[in-house]
């Protein structure tokens, strides 16, 4: 069978402290990409919406959107009570088609309705998923005390580390619908996948590489071979994840 | 036409290939503490090889490393079960060196089982250099053995200066640099270079791009070994992690087989 793809963890840009990896630094090393694993599209965030500030990161990220290619913006807000700008000329509107993510470590601010008052609801009335990575600084402490205070929300966990991190993850997947999993790590825990689906069905699960940072074949080639149906693994692949942001996979 | 196609055509289209077996030189077994692992009973272990083509692993159960009422009995009787996929590493805990030295002492009873010894010196926080640990360097080294450690960049129990120390001491012990000094890389890879008898071992390195590029264009894929810490990570994520590294589909062959296959040499038949 073959998969469509579509990627839900792209980094661009070129992060503060290089590393190993090559980084995504223009739009056309972004289309390389996308070209050389036959993606049909990408959710895709800039390194200074955490390294720097909202607004320069937004600003940042915009150059790799298209939406007619399925090349989706992840942007990032900052709680209200500081009234500071994020880049978004039109508001909450900026976000949709696409997603948000938060950085509460580099940014400084707690998870909850105290910090976020109704802006999280209103993110919740318009479906927007707010993606929270657990290696940028997202604990699991913090996404617990979000979703006890806005248990609608639509929310994906990305890179949600090295170890299995089930006796984390299962209990947020029992407790809130609308919770579900990026796999460029599932991926990495042998069987997370395939027991992942079976307990919570394969609609909570949205397929990621974590590219540059990981290599891209890792997690596709994880998916491609899983112990899971076809339809479960398309619907993982690329159909979830579009369905989330409103996107198709024709681009 | 098969011949044409790429090592990564053919893993994504068959998941497992004949002509490119995989040997795991670091495996575990049995649940653990810190993390739920879904398939780490032998059973659900070997069905996982069967899926990536994984021929052989070799392993050091977790009770084994972290039980020393246990101890590794339970290697013996896991390797006996299913002698053609398994061989296991004597587990040496330093802590207890009354148990090293038994272990040590049972070592050829048992040479049908084990293919070398694994040492944990950040849990057990005792150096890989200590005394304590002697006895079975002195062992791996008159045997030319592997030895499996866990080594991690900074660490003064493992990382690197340490292992060069041990290199130089034991220059016939096959040192497998379990994780190469995990974030240290190029030290890693240069230990791999100044010594014929020091490898790069592959497990926590492939979830992060750009390490095992490196270690194959400073050390030579020679020098590199596959291990996933099966149970823990995934076999299809490895081999995908290499197929999209930097080197060829010959690196990708010494990587996978050929080189675990030279290091185990006659311990294959026994």
């Amino acid at each position: 069978m073959a998969l469509t793809f579509f990627d839900a963890n792209v980094v661009v840009g070129r992060p503060r402290k290089a590393d190993l990896f090559t980084p995504l630094a223009t739009p056309a090393e972004l289309d390389h990409y996308l070209a050389s694993q036959a993606l049909c599209g990408a959710l895709v965030w800039h390194w200074s919406q955490t390294e720097t500030h909202p607004a320069s990161g937004n600003a940042l990220v915009e150059p790799y959107v298209d939406i007619s290619r399925n090349l989706f913006a992840c942007r990032t807000l900052l709680p209200p009570a500081t009234d500071e700008p994020t880049g978004l000329p039109n508001g909450l509107s900026d976000l949709s088609p696409g997603a948000v993510r938060l950085f509460p470590e580099s940014h400084r601010y707690l998870m909850n309705r105290v910090v976020w008052d109704d802006l999280l609801d209103r993110l919740t009335e318009m479906r927007v998923p707010v993606l929270l990575s657990t290696e940028h600084g997202v604990d699991w402490g913090r996404i617990y005390d979000l979703l006890r205070d806005y248990p609608e929300l639509t929310c994906v966990i990305c890179d949600v580390g090295v170890w299995s991190m089930d006796r984390y993850t299962y209990p947020l997947l029992k407790a809130y619908p609308n919770v579900h999993v990026e796999t460029s790590l599932l991926a990495l825990e042998d069987g997370g996948v395939e027991e992942m689906v079976k307990r919570f069905g394969a609609g909570r699960l949205v397929f990621g590489t974590g590219f540059p940072k990981r290599y891209a074949e890792a997690a596709m080639l994880q998916l491609t071979h899983a112990d899971i149906g076809d339809a479960d693994r398309q619907a993982i692949a690329a159909d979830n994840m579009l369905r989330l942001i409103g996107g198709t996979s024709n681009g | 036409m098969a011949e044409k196609e790429t090592l990564r055509e053919r893993f994504f289209r068959c998941g497992k290939l004949d002509d490119c077996p995989v040997y795991d030189l670091h495996g575990h077994m049995g649940p653990l503490e810190g993390a739920c692992l879904p398939r780490c009973n032998p059973e659900d272990m070997i069905a996982a090889m069967d899926r990536a083509g994984v021929r052989l692993t070799v392993f050091c159960h977790h009770d084994a490393l972290f039980a020393p009422d246990i101890g590794n009995a339970i290697n013996l009787a896991e390797v006996r079960r299913f002698p053609d996929r398994f061989r296991a590493y004597c587990g040496i805990n330093p802590n207890y060196p009354d148990q090293v030295a038994r272990d040590v002492e049972m070592f050829d009873d048992n040479r049908d089982a084990y293919v070398g010894f694994k040492f944990l010196a950040d849990y057990f926080q005792i150096p890989i250099t200590d005394e304590r640990s002697a006895p079975a360097w002195e062992k791996a080294n008159t045997d030319h053995l592997p030895v499996l450690l866990h080594t991690w960049g900074g660490s003064s129990y493992d990382g690197p200066q340490l292992v060069r120390t041990c290199a130089e001491r034991y220059p016939d012990a096959q040192i497998l640099m379990g994780h190469s000094c995990h974030g240290a890389w190029k030290e890693a890879a240069q230990l791999a270079v100044d010594f014929a008898n020091v490898y790069l071992e592959l497990t926590a390195v492939l979830d992060d791009r750009g390490a095992v590029d490196l270690f194959v264009r400073e050390a030579g894929s020679e020098k590199v070994i596959f291990g996933t810490d099966t149970p823990w990570f995934n076999h299809h994520y490895y081999i995908g992690a290499l197929l999209g590294a930097e080197m060829n589909d010959d690196d990708r062959r010494n990587i996978l087989y050929r080189n675990a296959q030279r290091i185990l040499g006659d311990m294959l038949e026994m």
